[in-house]
């Protein structure tokens, strides 16, 4: 069989194919229907220092070929999720991504401290949430400020830095070089798009939070542009985000210059899609006679 | 929970605009009362979210399980076009169900509309000699399972709001008249929240609730089905899909 391994700042995945932050929980409720340590890696469920309850549903509108969440970093806090659900999930094999988050620089600088001090494998920094009213995507749409956030967090990590870059901005190409700049260590992209969506027979928009991100199928040729261009700029690694329900996906994104993926809603549209997934780009690698994963990143021939 | 290849075996219209869809699979889980079904709509890449719905009946000889929607968007539509034979990709069983009642205990099954369905689950599992029902309808041409509910209760009030069937009145107002004589030892409800709501004045009675939401994965990973819940340690947003879709009716209707 073909060699899926990557190696993204030095940590190891058994193969490029990673589950998102926001759609797979603490992977938990995954465990019930397949082994988690399949997976490549995990991003886990946004972690902010304290418990957050979140937006008010609705939270969920289906749009063609996507969805718009409106979620609102709804989590634990990072102590309960120590205590209470690391000890668990670090029994899976794989590597587990924190996603960290804050209302300021301070907080993000506190997350990733305790988060680095935990047996997470590597941190990843959520500047591209839009639903939340401090924090989040106000600090990932300027260049400057996605350097400065990154520049400020950085020492407080112990584990490699992976920055994740929203859409929602004017040039991705800069916000991606701001991240490398500031010393992320990879990027990831895209997140949701800001969108929104209405009901025509209520005059009401779906969301109770009004706006929300969209994600699935329909956001792919967005995220595909998206990692290309930034493939164009920044020398640290991407990975890459939007739309994946396949193996050829997967293989899509690489050629266009990401060196592992991650699934997010294609959970939510089927819980088992992660495990389909991989063996689906085992089985493209084989038919395309690729012996060694890698050698498709960057590869598309333009 | 596991995800299985069902086929449809048939779907038909049974009263305005609500159809019930009976599916067969080679091996069904155990399933209890209550608990619900998460669908992938076949042929429809645009639609990319299942939708949840009460598995209402289960044939565990014929490993098919029945489950009703009524039309309301372009999901549910698509659902209706579906023929038999047709396969469809099915999550089951979800949530949690109605709690375990001891024999001998009467259970009230009070239904609005289309969650009358919810609780035909309740009524196949305990029976006749346990279950009094009370089911109220907007009009007589959204009627469902009346004869079934008839023949699995002690007792059974069907009411519509405009009389056009049975009682006429609200479903809560028809019960006062009779609640007192039936005292259940549990009500199990489930339908529109304003009915569910109007159940406040019954609260002497243990009452649990049967909700709904917009839904995303089902199995309580992706946090979007949330409803405020009133724990000891204060208020929180709890999954309908996880840690529901039963809940405490003062749990989820305190204010």
């Amino acid at each position: 069989m073909t060699d899926m391994k990557v190696n993204i700042a030095g940590v190891e995945f058994k193969n490029p194919v990673i589950a998102a932050s926001g759609t797979y929980g603490f992977g938990k409720e995954f465990e019930k229907l397949y082994d988690p340590s399949v997976l490549g890696g995990i991003a886990l469920k946004g972690l902010t220092l304290e418990r957050r309850e979140g937006n008010a549903p609705v939270r969920i509108a289906e749009t063609p070929s996507g969805m718009i969440n409106s979620v609102g970093l709804q989590n634990p806090g990072v102590n309960y999720f120590l205590q209470h659900d690391l000890p668990h999930i670090r029994n899976f094999d794989t590597v587990l991504i924190a996603n960290i988050n804050g209302n300021t620089a301070e907080e993000y600088c506190k997350v990733a401290q305790i988060m680095s001090d935990s047996s997470v494998d590597m941190l990843e920094l959520n500047i591209s949430c839009p639903n939340v009213k401090c924090g989040g995507m106000a600090f990932g749409i300027k260049p400057e400020s996605v350097l400065n956030i990154t520049k400020t967090v950085k020492p407080y990590c112990k584990k490699p830095l992976i920055v994740k870059l929203s859409p929602n901005v004017a040039d991705i190409k800069e916000n991606a070089l701001a991240a490398e700049e500031g010393g992320a260590d990879a990027i990831s992209l895209i997140n949701t798009v800001y969108g929104m969506a209405v009901d025509a027979k209520t005059m009401k928009p779906v969301l109770a939070n009004i706006k929300g991100g969209l994600s699935g199928p329909a956001v792919k040729p967005i995220a595909l542009r998206m990692v290309y261009d930034c493939r164009s700029v920044v020398k640290i690694p991407i990975i890459g985000i939007g739309g994946i329900t396949s193996g050829t996906d997967v293989a899509e994104f690489m050629l266009c210059g990401a060196n592992a993926v991650q699934v997010g809603a294609a959970n939510i549209m089927n819980p088992m899609c992660m495990p389909q997934i991989i063996s689906q780009l085992a089985n493209y690698l084989t038919e395309m006679k690729i012996d060694d994963i890698n050698k498709l990143v960057g590869a598309l021939k333009v | 929970m596991t995800d299985l290849v069902f086929e449809i075996v048939k779907n038909e219209l049974i009263a305005n605009d609500i159809y019930e869809m009976t599916l067969k699979t080679d091996r069904l889980p155990q399933i209890f009362a209550g608990q619900f079904a998460n669908i992938k709509i076949a042929n429809r890449t645009d639609l990319i979210l299942r939708r949840p719905f009460c598995i209402y009946s289960v044939d565990a000889k014929n490993n098919s399980i029945k489950i009703g929607y009524a039309l309301r968007g372009e999901g549910t539509k698509a659902l209706s076009l579906l023929e038999k034979d047709q396969k469809v990709n099915v999550l089951l069983p979800l949530g949690n169900g109605f709690p375990q009642v001891q024999e001998g205990k009467k259970i009230l099954l009070v239904g609005g509309g289309i969650g009358a369905l919810p609780l035909l689950s309740v009524a196949e599992t305990y029976g006749k000699n346990q279950i009094y029902s009370c089911m109220g309808y907007k009009d007589k041409t959204l009627v469902i399972k009346d004869k079934e509910f008839a023949k699995l209760s002690k007792q059974c009030i069907i009411a519509t709001d405009d009389g056009s069937y049975g009682e006429k009145g609200f479903v809560a107002q028809v019960l006062a008249k009779y609640i007192d004589k039936i005292n259940p030892d549990v009500i199990f409800a489930c339908g529109p929240e304003v009915m569910l709501k109007s159940l406040k004045v019954f609260d002497k009675f243990p009452i649990y609730v049967s909700l709904e939401q917009r839904m995303g994965c089902g199995i309580g990973a992706c946090l979007v089905c949330s409803c405020k819940t009133k724990k000891d340690d204060g208020e929180h947003y709890s999954r309908v899909c996880a840690d529901g879709p039963v809940f405490k009716f003062d749990e989820v209707f305190y204010d």
